[in-house]
């Protein structure tokens, strides 16, 4: 009688318990399933959405002294970093990081391609520039040419640099970005990847954002 | 017995050269470690160098100048990044506290090496004259490597003792 009374005192509340657990955990399923592009966006770090910067026209020289612009990047996926050859020790660090990343994201993206653009016209020449970027990788980019045309490509991107040069030695220093600006195949800039650069945040982040930019189209 | 003496008086003296010449360098108590230069990309003429300089001494030194043989110059910097913006900033001398080590590594505190006398490839090895306030020098062998992007932190580049 009392083990009766006792079980069917404790059945109904606990069914009530389980009842509204049940509920409320659909309820968060279903919430949660709702949220997820938004939140997808603000977890993934250096991805630059909504309304990602469109990169317009620019007119720089690649290492091979061709004209390079907006044109050259489309249905590609780049990463640029602005830097110059007589830096040395964050520009190598940073080419020598995107050479092993780009080594291993290559094989399941053949629409990579890597540019390390200069900001000192006056000592990198596409001759230095060609010779510059091969020691990394034979596939990474070059770009260059005149101050004027430099302008062009930082302008697009908003990156600023300078030439520490008042005393007009040959051994100046050049002050720049130390970020790699992913650039996506319509030609939007979509990411930042922020130092210090290591190939295995470069890799995760880069196919973080890659798959998210493709989930939006 | 005379000849004896003679001989054990001579050991002595040797032994009192060679242990008194062995303190002036203990007494120093500065060490390297790690020490090596980045190779530099065809037609680059700067190059970089790391290294760990330990202080053993109970009082702190600082290291004024380094200097080469196989370079025109050699000045300390290090890279300091301001929000997105990367500069190399000179410094005119580096202390190293009592009992610490300071690490010249990538992205950070590291020697810039202007004008190698012949182009430096992997193997190569160059001299690194370091003076410090308190007068001394010491000269190290630094072996040249390519850069890897294991360079950041716990790199294993070299393995020069002095």
């Amino acid at each position: 009688m009392l083990k009766e009374l006792s079980s069917s005192k404790f059945l109904i509340p606990a069914m009530a318990i389980l009842a509204m657990l049940a509920t409320s955990a659909g309820f968060y399923i279903s919430l949660k399933q709702a949220q997820q592009p938004q939140q997808a966006a603000s977890n993934i770090e250096g991805l630059f959405w909504p309304n990602p910067k469109q990169i317009n026209e620019f007119s720089v020289l690649d290492q091979d002294g061709n004209d390079f612009g907006i044109n050259q990047m489309k249905g590609k996926w780049s990463f640029i970093f602005f830097g110059y050859s007589h830096c040395p020790d964050v520009c190598p660090v940073t080419m020598s990081v995107m050479a092993d990343s780009y080594k291993e994201l290559v094989g399941d993206n053949n629409d990579l391609q890597v540019i390390f653009a200069s900001v000192d016209p006056e000592r990198d020449t596409t001759e230095k520039l060609s010779q510059y970027v091969s020691y990394f990788n034979p596939d990474f980019i070059g770009l260059g040419g005149n101050n004027e045309m430099i302008k062009s490509l930082t302008g697009q991107i908003g990156v600023a640099y300078f030439i520490n040069n008042e005393n007009q030695t040959e051994d100046y220093l050049v002050d720049h970005s130390a970020s790699i600006f992913l650039i996506d195949p319509l030609g939007r800039m979509v990411g930042k990847l922020s130092p210090p650069h290591e190939k295995g945040n470069i890799i995760q982040q880069f196919t973080k954002i890659k798959n998210f930019i493709n989930e939006q189209s | 017995m005379n000849k004896v003496n003679l001989l054990l008086l001579t050991a002595f003296i040797i032994q009192t050269l060679f242990s008194s010449s062995a303190f002036t360098n203990e007494s120093v108590e500065v060490s390297f470690s790690d020490a090596w230069i980045s190779e530099a990309p065809p037609m680059v003429s700067v190059l970089a160098g790391y290294a760990n300089i330990h202080n053993a001494s109970d009082k702190p030194i600082t290291l004024l100048t380094v200097s080469s043989p196989n370079f025109s110059k050699i000045e300390i910097h290090r890279s300091v990044l301001n929000g997105d913006m990367v500069s190399m900033v000179k410094q005119e001398s580096l202390e190293i506290p009592e009992k610490s080590t300071i690490t010249l590594s990538p992205g950070d505190l590291h020697l810039m090496l202007f004008d190698p006398d012949k182009p430096l490839r992997s193997g190569d090895t160059a001299t690194l004259n370091f003076s410090f306030s308190d007068g001394h020098n010491q000269t190290i062998e630094a072996k040249v490597a390519r850069r890897s992007s294991n360079d950041h932190g716990s790199e294993d580049h070299s393995h020069h003792h002095h």
